[in-house]
């Protein structure tokens, strides 16, 4: 087998290892998620105290609720795209890479983690909103804002991976379009 | 498509069969048919003098232009 061979099958086989890891996730926050909900509908039986460090205990659900829906989706997204990168490669192991197929593979992966880095940015957003909103109300000290701070804002390296994405899908597209036209000449 | 292949009538003239100048020419019978056909995107240089060769022919004994089926490429 050759080396870019290798390359290719131990990337097919990590990126599988990733969606079975990408599926534990997923399950081990709908519980979490699941949790958090019996916790706000069943409080005062489970014996949650009103107060959580200061903050409101339905504010402090709320927050880890919104939290866990954030990464679920954040989850679910990065599934799909390792699912369609899988695609990617397991078409390069059979030898046959520059098909238009590929192309649209690779913009989907593209908008994939793009909606990736939206969620990410839209709940940074809300999450410092309700723990700044928290803060004032309750005139909680410094740190507890800390505590529930939801820090992951948007990483420039993360758009511009985005953006390489959508460069190499066109590349691929073209890349296809000249092998279906080589494939024509006699 | 506009250009058109007249192989067809190059081999009648000669008395020859798709098989004897695929090979003479060195290419499978397969490709010589999609170019028969017209069904080949674009041929090489080399291809073509060969065939040239094999039928003691110029370019433009094998390929005609039609201008009533042009498609214009943007």
């Amino acid at each position: 087998m050759p080396r870019k061979q290798h390359l290719f099958v131990v990337t097919h086989w990590l990126l599988k290892a990733l969606v079975v890891l990408c599926f534990v996730a997923m399950a081990m926050f709908g519980l979490g998620l699941g949790g958090v909900v019996v916790a706000a509908i069943d409080a005062n039986h489970l014996g949650i105290p009103e107060n959580l460090e200061g903050i409101p205990r339905v504010d402090a659900l709320s927050i880890g609720a919104l939290a866990l829906i954030g990464i679920l989706a954040c989850t679910l997204l990065v599934l799909f795209a390792l699912g369609e990168t899988a695609a990617i490669v397991e078409s390069a192991i059979s030898g046959d890479p520059f098909v238009n197929r590929n192309a649209r593979r690779l913009t989907l992966v593209g908008w994939l983690l793009l909606a990736f880095v939206a969620v990410q940015f839209l709940m940074h957003l809300t999450i410092n909103r309700i723990a700044e909103r928290l803060a004032a109300e309750h005139q909680l000290p410094a740190d507890a804002m800390g505590t529930i701070s939801f820090d992951s804002g948007v990483s420039p390296v993360a758009l511009l991976a985005v953006l390489l994405i959508f460069v190499l899908a066109q590349i691929f597209r073209h890349g296809s379009e000249m092998r279906s036209e080589l494939e024509g000449t006699v | 498509m506009e250009i058109s292949v007249k192989l067809d009538d190059l081999l009648y003239a000669r008395r020859m069969t798709l098989t004897d100048l695929a090979e003479k020419v060195g290419i499978t019978l397969a490709n010589l048919s999609i170019l028969k056909t017209g069904k080949a995107k674009a041929i090489r240089f080399s291809t073509l003098a060969a065939i040239c060769a094999a039928l003691d022919c110029q370019p433009g004994d094998v390929l005609a232009f039609d201008k009533d089926n042009v498609s214009v490429k943007g």
